[in-house]
């Protein structure tokens, strides 16, 4: 079958909302939201940087790569790399040679428009090897760690309900957001405190942003992190999001867990998005009280490129590595492509050493 | 030494069509003769054969794997004894 690939319109909107029911939500009107959102909000770069295969003039595949832009020390100016993301194919169309000619398309326009990178933090096994296949290079894993401490008893309740005729549809219904809320315990427990820990459902755009700019830093390559972005950034459309705020006089230290509320997530995994702490202790204390209240079952945040002082904050709240050694189920890890074909340095760092990068979960749609 | 027929079974049970002058130097990946769940297949089976397990970050899968020729070379220098 020969295939069509053409850039993103906007009369595309309604197919790509329903095509992504498979990947984004069950929900086209969220997913037309959310691509509003990811690809013509975004303040890194409103272009939409989408590219679709079409099949007797119907949308069958899509790829997409949102607007990153990374700074690194001794660069003059954040770097834009389209972060590769949202790769669908209908059932109907897999196997039959739509992905190749995609991202080739995606790559020549990609390059035409004189980006030199494109980054992926979110590929998963399958698609991470045809990456790799296709040049992408993996720098390293993004080491998640984290906890699950659901009952057994719950979790085998579940996987027999799931498999049981007509019953798969109560353990649907136990998965969704309404009902499966791992922030109540945290939304309770806030309500009761005083002193300078502040628990939020919105973010606060400029003080964090400012609190950024007033830490020292390495000159490690990272995402960056202003006003702009963060005020885009948390109104991800199926995301929910808890702000832990350390004020003493003024902002000393923030934290950020985030959830997923698509029923083809795990809504009860809170994950560690992002932190910015004046001093550890201040970390030591957003964290620990974070678990306190909110008593997850299910807890994640990656790793790799933490310092020792911080890793050890992380480790003393009780995470431990979540990606078991083999393919099936490696974790997640920074893939790159060039290109132009230079792999040249960003800033004064080689991007192929993990060493060089300053990553956290807010960095992936994931987060 | 993983042999030319052991190759050409991991492919075919992968899924893989074969070409009819399929040999030692046709070429898997930059032609994209395997789709990626064929390419996972064939990884999983590359990973039972070396030793500490696949590191991906440490070859140039396009580049090393491209022909079942390199494939078995890439078993041979990566690879553990099979009783």
């Amino acid at each position: 079958m020969s295939y069509e690939i053409v850039p993103y319109a906007p009369r595309f909107e309604a197919e790509v909302a329903e095509l992504q029911r498979g990947l984004w939500t069950p929900d086209a009107r969220v997913n037309a939201a959310y691509l509003r959102w990811k690809f013509l909000e975004n303040p890194c770069g409103a272009d939409p940087l989408i590219y679709l295969a079409l099949a007797g003039g119907r949308v069958v595949a899509m790829r997409g790569f949102f607007a990153s832009r990374w700074e690194a020390g001794g660069a003059a100016e954040p770097e834009p790399m389209p972060h590769a993301d949202d790769l669908i194919v209908m059932p109907e169309h897999r196997s039959r040679g739509v992905v190749k000619p995609l991202m080739a398309w995606a790559f020549d326009d990609l390059a035409r428009r004189g980006y030199r990178n494109v980054i992926n933090l979110g590929a998963r096994p399958v698609t991470m090897l045809s990456s790799l296949a296709d040049g992408w290079r993996r720098v390293g894993g993004v080491a998640a760690a984290g906890f699950d401490r659901e009952p057994s008893s719950w979790r085998g309740l579940r996987t027999r309900l799931r498999r049981a005729r007509g019953l798969w549809r109560l353990e649907e219904a136990l998965r969704h957001p309404r009902i499966a809320d791992p922030f109540r315990r945290l939304d309770r427990a806030a309500r009761t405190n005083g002193g300078p820990l502040t628990l939020a459902t919105a973010p606060r755009p400029e003080a964090m942003a400012a609190l950024v700019a007033s830490r020292p830093w390495d000159g490690r390559i990272r995402h960056t992190r202003d006003s702009g972005y963060f005020g885009w950034r948390f109104r991800h459309p199926f995301h929910e999001y808890r702000f832990l705020f350390w004020e003493d006089g003024e902002l000393r230290g923030y934290l950020v867990l985030g959830r997923s509320l698509s029923q083809l997530d795990d809504t009860m995994r809170v994950r560690l998005v992002d932190w910015c702490v004046a001093d550890p202790p201040v970390l030591q204390r957003l964290l620990t009280t974070a678990l306190r209240w909110g008593r997850f079952s299910r807890f994640e945040t990656w790793t790799a490129t933490l310092d020792d002082s911080t890793r050890a904050v992380v480790e003393a709240a009780g995470c431990v590595p979540l990606a078991q050694p083999g393919l099936r189920s490696q974790g997640k890890g920074l893939l790159l492509r060039t290109l132009d074909g230079t792999w040249s340095a960003v800033g004064r760092h080689d991007p192929l050493r993990l060493e060089s990068w300053d990553l956290s979960l807010l960095d992936a749609m994931e987060g | 030494m993983t042999s030319h027929d052991e190759v050409r079974e991991a492919l075919e049970v992968s899924g893989v069509a074969l070409p009819h002058d399929y040999d030692d130097d046709t070429s898997l990946i930059r032609s994209g003769l395997l789709d990626s769940m064929a390419l996972f297949k064939l990884a999983l089976w590359v990973e039972e054969r070396v030793t500490p397990g696949l590191d991906l970050a440490a070859f140039d899968l396009a580049a090393e794997w491209d022909t079942p020729r390199l494939l078995r070379a890439f078993i041979a220098r990566h690879g553990i004894a099979r009783g």
